[in-house]
Parts: C-alpha cells; sequence; structure tokens
C-alpha cells in the first residue's frame, strides 16, 4: 500500500511542478497579471465559482447538451452501423456519405444548423449529434464486419433469425469496437459544445468563458479552462470505467497491465 | 585443446513477475562452450533455456560475471555474439537487402563491399532476386534465410539460434537444418541452438544440454558428435534416449506453467 | 478476358459508390425547386454552385482559404515534430516519461476548443492565436500516438539491432521510429480532423480572415448561397485533405503487408 502511494505522488510530482513554475512566472514581473494570473488568484475564483453554485449549473447545462447530443448519435450510429453490415441498400447509402462525413469538420455546418434550428438547445444538440454520428457509425460498422463468420454460421445452424443473429451474435461481438467509437466520439461531443456554446450563447460551460474572455476578465478566463479541463477529465475517466466494466468478459480486461 | 567460447560458471538468473514477485528461472548452471562446437539447449517450454540464450546474449542483464565469452564478462549485447530469432525479428521497413546491410552500415564497412558481401550472402542462402523484396512479402522460410544472412554479414565468432525454424513447416525445416549444417561446416562458428525438438538438436549438434523445467537446470550434457558408418543408427538410438529423459519434464511441465 | 464488373470500374465504379451523394443533391435541388422547402434556408444546389464559381473568380476568396490553410499546416506541422520528438523520448527515457507523462496524461482529456479564449488572451485576433491553438490541440494527440508507438516496438527488433552493433540513438532512429510510423500515422490523421475543427471553430468564434470568417460574415450578411458555398468548401478541402494524408500513408508504410 504504501509503496503504491509513494508511485502515485511521483506522478503528481511533475503537476506540482509545473503549479510551481506557474506561480513563479505569474509572480516575477516576466508577464502581466492580466496574460497569466496567479495560480492563488485563478484557484480562488474556481472556489468561489463552486461556492456560489454558478459551477454547478453551467456544468450541468454543458454536460446535458453534450450528453444528449452524445447519445441521441450513438443510437443512431450503431443502428445505422450495424445495419450497414446487414443490408446492402443501407450500405450502398451510407457509405459514400460516411467518407465523405467522416473526415470533414462539422462544425463548420453550424452556421447552416442556426439557419435551419435557430438558437436554442434544439440546434446545439443537432450539432453535437451530427459531429458524434460518424465515428459512432464507422466504428459499429467496422465491429460488425470484424465478427467472426463462424460465430454468425453456428448461430444459423442453431437456428437463429436475422434480427436474432443481430441482436444476440453481432451486437455483443461488436461491442468493444462500439465503445472504442464511443471514446471517440465523447471528447468530440464535449469539444462541439464549448463550441457552439462560444458562438451561440446561452450559458454553460462555453457560454461562460467566452463572457469572460469579451470582458477582457482573464482570470474568469483560466479558471474557466480549469473547469472545463477537470470537467473534461471526469466524463472522460467515467466512461474509460463503463468500459472495463461493460467489457469485463472480454479478454482486454483480463490481460489489461497498466 | 579447444578454447572456451563461452563458459558459464554458477549462473542463477531471477525476474520480477507482473504481481512483483521473484521468479527464479535459472539456477546454478554451468556450462563450457567449445569455440567452433554445435551445441544444443534442449527442454521444455519455460525451462528458461531461452533465457540463458538471452544472457549470453548480454540482452538480459545479470548481476556479477557469470558469464564469459571469449574471456571477457558479458556485459551487453555485441557484434561478436549474433542472435537469429524465432519470429525472424527482420526490420519490416527494409528491404531484404536493406536487412542484411544494416549490421556493416553500423560497423562502417565501405559501401561497395557492403553490397559485394551482401549480394553474395543473399545469393548463398538462397535468396538471390529478392533483394528488393519486404519481409511482408516473403514465406516463413525465405525470412528465416534473410534473418541468417543478415546476421552473417557482420561475421559473428558466435551463433545464437532461439528456436529459429519453430514457426516453419516441416518440409522447410529440414531444408534449412541441412543448410545450416552446411554454413556451420564451412565457417566453423560456434553455435549455439535453442530447440525443443529432440531429432532437431540430436541431427544437428556435438553436444545437447539437456535442461529440466523452472527453475532450469542443466540435467545432463550428451555428446552427440556422431561420425561414419554407424552415424544414423546412432542417432537414432540417442534421439530414443533422449526422449526418455525429457519426457518426464514435458509430462509435468503444465502443473507449473 | 477476366469480366470487368461495374465495381471495379475505374470511372463508372466511382460514379456507382458516389451515387447516393448524386441523389443528395438531386434532392436537395427539387426540394428548394420545388417550394419544399424555404429558399433562404435552403437556397438551391445550382444556386450555391453559382455562388461559388462567383467565389473562384473572387481573389478574397482565395486570400481567406489561404489564411486558413497556412494556419492549419503550420500549427500540425510544429505539433507533428514536436509531437512526435516528446513521444518517441518519453518511450525511450524512463526521466522523460516521468516529467511529461502525468502532464500529458492530465491535459489529454481537456477539450480542445476551451483554449481558444486564452489563445486570443495571449496573441491576439491574428495568425498567432490561432497558429498557436492549432499546435497545442494537434500536439497531445501527435505526443500519445508516438508514445503508443514506440513503446509498443518489438523487443527482438531492438535486441537484433544491438547485437548488429547499433548504438541506443541508432536504435531509436533505425528502430524505435519506423516501428511507431503506423502509429503516427493513425494519430497524423486525428490530429488533421482536430487541425480543421480548430481553425474553423476559432475563426467562427472570432477572427479577420479566413474561411471561418467567410460563414460568419455571409450568413451574417443574409448572403446564405455564399455561406453554403464557403461550406461545401470547407466540406470539400477536409475530405481532400484527408485522402492526400490515406496516400501518403500508404506510401510511407508500403512495408506493410
Amino acid at each position: 500500500m504504501a509503496r503504491l502511494n509513494v508511485a502515485w505522488l511521483k506522478r503528481l510530482l511533475p503537476i506540482i511542478g509545473l503549479l510551481v513554475i506557474w506561480q513563479a512566472v505569474a509572480a516575477s514581473h516576466v508577464t502581466s497579471a492580466f496574460l497569466l494570473p496567479s495560480v492563488v488568484t485563478v484557484a480562488e475564483r474556481v472556489w468561489s465559482d463552486i461556492a456560489s453554485g454558478t459551477l454547478a449549473g453551467k456544468v450541468g447545462l454543458t454536460l446535458y447538451r453534450a450528453l444528449a447530443g452524445f447519445l441521441i448519435a450513438t443510437v443512431a450510429g450503431v443502428t445505422v452501423g450495424l445495419s450497414m453490415s446487414i443490408l446492402p441498400v443501407v450500405r450502398w447509402f451510407f457509405d459514400p456519405l460516411i467518407s465523405v462525413g467522416f473526415p470533414t469538420p462539422k462544425i463548420a455546418l453550424l452556421p447552416i444548423f442556426m439557419l435551419w434550428l435557430g438558437l436554442g438547445d434544439e440546434t446545439k444538440i443537432a450539432m453535437i449529434t451530427f459531429a458524434c454520428f460518424f465515428a459512432i457509425t464507422t466504428n459499429a460498422y467496422a465491429g460488425a464486419l470484424g465478427v467472426e463468420r463462424a460465430f454468425i454460421w453456428s448461430a444459423q445452424m442453431l437456428g437463429a433469425s436475422r434480427r436474432q443473429i443481430l441482436t444476440d451474435i453481432i451486437l455483443p461481438a461488436a461491442t468493444p469496437q462500439i465503445l472504442t467509437g464511443m471514446q471517440i466520439a465523447l471528447p468530440v461531443s464535449l469539444i462541439s459544445t464549448l463550441v457552439t456554446e462560444m458562438i451561440m450563447g446561452g450559458g454553460g460551460l462555453g457560454g461562460g468563458l467566452l463572457e469572460a474572455s469579451r470582458y477582457a476578465d482573464s482570470p474568469g478566463v483560466f479558471a474557466a479552462i480549469v473547469e472545463i479541463a477537470a470537467a473534461g477529465a471526469i466524463v472522460i475517466n467515467v466512461m474509460f470505467a463503463l468500459r472495463k466494466r461493460l467489457l469485463r468478459w472480454h479478454e482486454e480486461t483480463q490481460t489489461r497491465d497498466q | 585443446m579447444k578454447t572456451a567460447a563461452v563458459a558459464i560458471n554458477r549462473l542463477s538468473y531471477s525476474y520480477a513477475a507482473s504481481d512483483g514477485r521473484s521468479v527464479l528461472a535459472l539456477s546454478d548452471v554451468s556450462l563450457v562452450v567449445e569455440q567452433g562446437s554445435f551445441v544444443s539447449l534442449l527442454g521444455p517450454s519455460g525451462c528458461g533455456k531461452s533465457t540463458l540464450l538471452y544472457l549470453i546474449g548480454g540482452f538480459l542483464k545479470q548481476e556479477g560475471t557469470a558469464i564469459h565469452v571469449d574471456g571477457v564478462p558479458v556485459t551487453g549485447p555485441g557484434p561478436d555474439r549474433g542472435i537469429v530469432f524465432q519470429q525472424f525479428a527482420l526490420f519490416p521497413w527494409r528491404t531484404v537487402l536493406g536487412n542484411v546491410v544494416y549490421g556493416m552500415e553500423k560497423q562502417r564497412v565501405p559501401r561497395a563491399e557492403r553490397l559485394d558481401r551482401a549480394h553474395k550472402l543473399i545469393r548463398d542462402v538462397g535468396l538471390a532476386g529478392f533483394e528488393a523484396s519486404y519481409p511482408s512479402q516473403l514465406s516463413g522460410g525465405m525470412r528465416q534465410r534473410a534473418a541468417i544472412a543478415r546476421t552473417l554479414a557482420v561475421d559473428p565468432a558466435i551463433l545464437l539460434m532461439d528456436e529459429p525454424f519453430g514457426a516453419l513447416d516441416a518440409q522447410t525445416r529440414g531444408i534449412m537444418q541441412e543448410q545450416l549444417r552446411q554454413i556451420w561446416q564451412a565457417t566453423g562458428k560456434t553455435v549455439i541452438f535453442v530447440t525443443h525438438d529432440v531429432r532437431e538438436a540430436v541431427y544437428l549438434s556435438q553436444k545437447v544440454v539437456v535442461m529440466s523445467k523452472r527453475p532450469g537446470t542443466i540435467k545432463e550434457i550428451i555428446d552427440t558428435s556422431f561420425e561414419g558408418s554407424e552415424a544414423d543408427a546412432r542417432v537414432q538410438s540417442a534421439v530414443e534416449d533422449i526422449w526418455q529423459q525429457v519426457k518426464l519434464e514435458f509430462a509435468d511441465a503444465p502443473a507449473h506453467a | 478476358m477476366r469480366p470487368l464488373t461495374l465495381e471495379k470500374h475505374p470511372v463508372l465504379g466511382g460514379i456507382v459508390r458516389y451515387s447516393p451523394l448524386l441523389l443528395l443533391a438531386a434532392a436537395w435541388e427539387a426540394s428548394s425547386r420545388l417550394g419544399l422547402v424555404n429558399e433562404y434556408a435552403l437556397p438551391p444546389l445550382s444556386t450555391v454552385l453559382v455562388a461559388w464559381f462567383q467565389f473562384l473568380k473572387d481573389p478574397s476568396f482565395y486570400y481567406h482559404a489561404g489564411m486558413s490553410l497556412m494556419r492549419a499546416a503550420t500549427g500540425l506541422s510544429l505539433a507533428i515534430v514536436l509531437g512526435v520528438t516528446l513521444g518517441i523520448s518519453m518511450a525511450s527515457f524512463r526521466w522523460v516519461e516521468a516529467t511529461f507523462g502525468p502532464i500529458v496524461q492530465m491535459f489529454y482529456p481537456m477539450p480542445k476548443s476551451a483554449l481558444i479564449p486564452l489563445t486570443i488572451l495571449w496573441f491576439g485576433l491574428g495568425h498567432l492565436s490561432k497558429i498557436f491553438l492549432i499546435f497545442l490541440g494537434c500536439l497531445l494527440p501527435m505526443t500519445l500516438s508516438s508514445f503508443n508507438g514506440a513503446r509498443g516496438t518489438d523487443k527482438v527488433l531492438l535486441w537484433s539491432a544491438s547485437s548488429l552493433g547499433a548504438s541506443r540513438w541508432n536504435r531509436i532512429r533505425d528502430v524505435v521510429f519506423p516501428a511507431s510510423l503506423p502509429s503516427i500515422m493513425a494519430g497524423m490523421r486525428t490530429a488533421l480532423a482536430l487541425a480543421f475543427v480548430l481553425f474553423v471553430s476559432s475563426e467562427l468564434i472570432i477572427a479577420n480572415e479566413g474561411l471561418g470568417y467567410l460563414i460568419r460574415m455571409t450568413g451574417d450578411g443574409g448572403q446564405y448561397p455564399a455561406m453554403f458555398a464557403v461550406v461545401l468548401t470547407v466540406v470539400s478541402m477536409g475530405f481532400l485533405a484527408d485522402r492526400l494524408l490515406i496516400a501518403i500513408t500508404h506510401r510511407v508504410l508500403r512495408w506493410r503487408a
């Protein structure tokens, strides 16, 4: 146990070092307090955001938007991706759309979404769904294609229907790859949420960040970035833990040695 | 009298397992390999025969001076000990020619001589015409030939071979064994050959070192340098003898795996 | 003669493959022309194409596109050079990993777009803030993919190189770097997409030039066909850049089976 704590401390050391350097640079007169407010100032701001409850409100709003878009994209992406693996028409239709849509910066379409859906949450969630859809679909499709033929053949031999093969064989076998797609899409959802909030307003962490930047409130900008980084780290680690739990049956959880 | 190419004196070696415990892989191993001889290390998987080879090669670090090569304690890898692995270990991003010249590049052999020697070696191992192929385009047997040519290119005094033919099909293995025998006879190099194939060990080597399962110890050293008319029959009886010895080790092995 | 199936024909195959896009384009044109949707909300494709051809004659369009591309390319190149260096150093030297590993780990999940206001605070509205943003955003994916690739280097390849006489620096340059290339190229694809997202986002939020700025200006001015044309430009640039990178990747990794 003691050894574990020492290892932890060693991992923490560079981060503490970074904070010390930050504080030292801020305290010296190399930069101004505007360009680099001190660690203490920023920490105080974060604390007051927590204490006043404004942080909880912003985090709640941002996570609601991000996760709503992410979950809709997951349902749609898994449905489309798995259908592509068994229905040629679906594959024919979506294959070129995905090959064009996958690499494009989806956020460029935000002004079009705004034109169509207005300035409310629908637009934001639609944008986030669209941004996440491609990563999940391609991974679900690849996962379904990677299912061993032998599994499908033995299920057919045992008299499974096409639908049963999809839900009983392909879906579980494609799960690791689907989760990989979700792990790629989750940070995309957060990035997109922040950008939509920064462009459209409407509060949330991104809205708060842009407001601080508008009023040249540099401690506010730094505090918001710290808050966003923390929220991002928590969400992504929860997803990672979820993956581990869902894949208890899978060999990657058994052999993972780090 | 022949001098010792490799001398191992009371070597023990342990490593840290993934759960942090220390595992004893080799215990009190002593062995002398004479210059120019062909010695096989034989034993079930997990007996530490590859570990012993990696220690001689200097790839695994060990405290003390239990291993001497040419009278000098081993402290790390060096071009005096060439190695051939079961997985070939060719650089996949280099062509056959690129792999064979690599060691000579590091030894600063002049370019023209480098290419000359490489082309000759590639011809010798029967890969002429495949100089520009990448390893991924070759069959297993061809890859292993390329790997042997790459090792011979730096002209090491000692060849360390880690189950080099274990990944090949039976027919290719037979051809490769014959080729290795010829290379050994032509060059007079010292060969230390790891295998778990009794017949291969007896057929190729002058001495077979039979090892016991973990912790690896030397169980017996058997002379298998048969010459003359009765050679075939004696090979056959030696194989049976050694098989009897090893069988017990093989049978018990899973209990400790 | 082998029968040439439709899918394999170089031109027809492409048309068949991308026919759903043509279908969507036709549906777009029709729905707008027939009044199924508001012409402001969705200008007919033909009108958008006319606006696009207008742009092609307009030097300022090239200026904006050039600005965006220059920012993305500069930031991305810097991130690739530094990220690969840092990632491979982290995998090769324990102290580099101990120093930078925790920092990389801490910042990796951070939504990169949060840095937009910070870079504006530091560098204003011009090039430098955008380049720095793209550099910072792409740095971590490049570092992590290089680190993972380098750490996965097959041990027997490193051992082979040492026994052929390669120094530590030789091993990093000749073995670790090429062995990491598949992972580096995969990271580069992620970073490329991110560079596009970041230049568009930052220019949409606040900028005086670039394609993102142009989308915003045309949209705010109610010139919707022009706005759609710029969006189409960005979409096709992203697609083409990705295809180009895939082609480069195939070339760089041609040694793979």
